[in-house]
């Protein structure tokens, strides 16, 4: 069985506002030194082909990256927690994608390295925060999907997921091939690589294709074939201003902050 | 030479309107809402689309009521339960007889999944996830404004026409309800397609609960990382509990096995706006704030007083949780009793 993990290298989700910034020009975030990290909903979708490949024999992952060089590093971190294959589509710096063009992309790869029989991807990405790559992934394969799954099993060739919906919990059974995505759960966080594994994942092979291997044309990505225009990036006004209650020890905070809430009747 | 004016031909808004438990969702009508506030600007009618079961169509009369000036009801037994296949088939039918210019879903479970997938069968632009949608000046240009990074910045895009476009929950306003409104009912006659496979629903777990929902609560009481464990988020139960309050948390919990998904708040999580929300022991990373600065009232409690959280609330207590949950308990209980 082949599982094809889609997974993107992205800002740090974690960096704090007080250090985000943006270059108006360009209609993006200031990278400088800050850190790029694995999308964490990827890392959750990793995870759960890794519990699938320990539970069922002949199980092969193969993690895939569309992103820049340094993405790279996120390839080598699902190396590191045996994916079994690392393919990254490399993408030209200064090349904006966008959820279409990176569905097409991604689309091109998967049917060039072959039959897949599971596609996962993290629910979204942290960075643009949209949640359409693995839809539009899975119509451009032309494949069933199923969105936010948190459980994940194989029953007699079908697969049995769990789905998160607003009141409950959807159980489904699709045939396979299909493409989930996946939200997180206590039971996906990412294990942490042993360290021997880590060592090894830096010397093994990664399969790199770039556009022109998988025939996709770089006008294809840009202006004429974008189905998004971003017209500006700006930070948000903070108007907000927080009234911390001071006081001599717990107590008193606790009265003071008990008044101001009955003050403006909210308690 | 043909000409082709676009404009009369795309002469609607439609509102697919999701629904649960055999209801249209509250998020529905805020869709609703969101397209009566275009309509003057893109001269454009409101029209909704209701797919379910037999009884689908009693909910007509709700949905004029909330604005919906058309509404095309497909009412067939093998559209419930819920199958994205099926209401895809559905919906692209609706759109190849309507034409609209904008298509609307919430950006809820079923939201989602719907969108993306649509727009790539009709070939439009999409945008998802927006928080306001407005015309630039002088044009017929809808400009989608959502937050990326988490919520660190706002983006305003322009998608390819028709557009697909996903609404938040909780960031439109519903037109107050009219009862005197009237809508003209489509009824919409497809072939369903014969789906003998194709992904199934098995079953549906609902959601074991006791207390207050989150998304009805007034008031919630969420903890996050800083809760330090599954045992002591019973302190934050227990607030919840004298204060008649929801319990929520931050991602952090959740990932941590403290409490179940259903509790996250959040951009992926639930969107909820209560009067009062008490944040205890969350840092406030952008992701969390998305799905709670609409709160009328926040406070923070988190001994970190560099916490992002004080950023967004209205009162903050900079003292470790231990030491503030179980007095506040207390002292609530005075109060309201």
């Amino acid at each position: 069985m082949k599982i094809v993990v889609c997974m993107k290298h992205i800002l740090d989700p974690e960096l704090p506002p007080s250090s985000f910034e943006i270059e108006p020009e360009k209609k993006q975030a200031k990278i400088g030194k800050h850190a790029f990290v694995l999308n964490p909903y990827d890392e959750n979708a990793l995870e759960m082909a890794l519990q699938l490949k320990e539970k069922k024999e002949d199980v092969q992952i193969t993690a895939l990256v569309y992103g820049e060089t340094k993405a790279e590093e996120s390839l080598r971190r699902a190396l590191g927690v045996l994916a079994d294959e690392a393919v990254h589509i490399v993408q030209e710096t200064e090349q904006q994608t966008d959820a279409y063009g990176t569905a097409k992309v991604l689309a091109a790869c998967i049917n060039a390295i072959g039959p897949v029989d599971l596609i996962m991807c993290g629910r979204m990405a942290g960075d643009w925060d949209a949640g359409l790559v693995g839809s539009l992934l899975a119509e451009a394969l032309a494949l069933p999907s199923v969105c936010f799954i948190s459980g994940l099993e194989i029953i007699e060739g079908r697969l049995r997921v769990s789905r998160q919906v607003e009141g409950g919990t959807e159980i489904l059974e699709s045939p396979l091939p299909v493409l989930v995505t996946v939200t997180n759960d206590e039971s996906n966080v990412l294990r942490i690589a042993k360290v021997r594994d880590v060592m090894k994942a830096h010397r093994k092979p990664i399969q790199q294709y770039t556009l022109k291997d998988l025939d996709v044309s770089v006008s294809d990505l840009e202006q004429q074939g974008a189905y998004e225009e971003l017209r500006d990036l700006y930070l948000p006004v903070q108007d907000n201003v927080c009234e911390i209650i001071e006081g001599e020890g717990p107590e008193e905070k606790i009265d003071a902050l008990l008044t101001k809430l009955k003050a403006q009747k909210i308690l | 030479m043909t000409i082709v004016n676009e404009g009369a031909v795309m002469s609607e808004i439609l509102v697919y309107c999701s629904q649960k438990n055999g209801r249209v969702t509250k998020a529905g009508f805020e869709a609703l809402g969101a397209a009566q506030a275009l309509v003057e600007s893109l001269e454009c009618a409101v029209g909704a689309v209701l797919i379910g079961g037999e009884g689908v169509g009693e909910h007509v009369q709700e949905l004029a009521a909330y604005g919906a000036q058309k509404i095309y009801v497909c009412a067939n037994q093998h559209l419930e339960p819920y199958r994205p296949e099926m209401h895809l088939h559905v919906l692209e039918e609706i759109f190849n007889q309507v034409k609209p210019r904008l298509l609307l879903f919430i950006a809820d479970s079923n939201g989602r999944e719907l969108a993306p997938r649509m727009a790539f069968r009709i070939g439009a632009g999409i945008a998802s996830e927006c928080i306001d949608l407005s015309v630039t000046e002088g044009t017929s240009e809808v400009l989608i404004h959502k937050p990326v990074y988490g919520g660190k910045a706002i983006a305003q895009m322009v998608a390819k026409s028709p557009q697909v476009i996903t609404l938040r929950e909780r960031c439109f306003e519903p037109l107050e309800k009219d009862d005197s409104r009237r809508a003209d009912t489509v009824p919409i006659d497809v072939a369903l397609p014969e789906i003998s496979d194709g992904v199934q629903l098995v079953e549906f777990v609902e959601e074991e609960f006791t207390g207050v929902k989150l998304e009805e609560a007034q008031i919630i009481v969420s903890g996050g990382r800083g809760i330090g464990g599954k045992d002591q988020f019973k302190a934050i139960e227990e607030l919840a509990e004298t204060l008649k309050a929801a319990v929520g948390s931050s991602r952090a919990a959740v990932d941590a096995g403290w409490v179940p998904p259903s509790f996250q708040v959040g951009q992926t999580g639930k969107i909820v706006a209560p009067d009062l929300y008490v944040a205890v022991g969350i840092s406030g990373a952008s992701q969390h704030l998305a799905g709670m600065s609409g709160s009328k009232c926040i406070v923070a409690i988190n001994k970190d007083p560099d916490a992002p959280i004080f950023k967004a609330a209205q009162f903050g207590i900079v003292e470790d949780y231990k030491k503030i949950l179980p007095g506040l308990k207390t002292k609530v209980k005075e109060l309201l009793s």
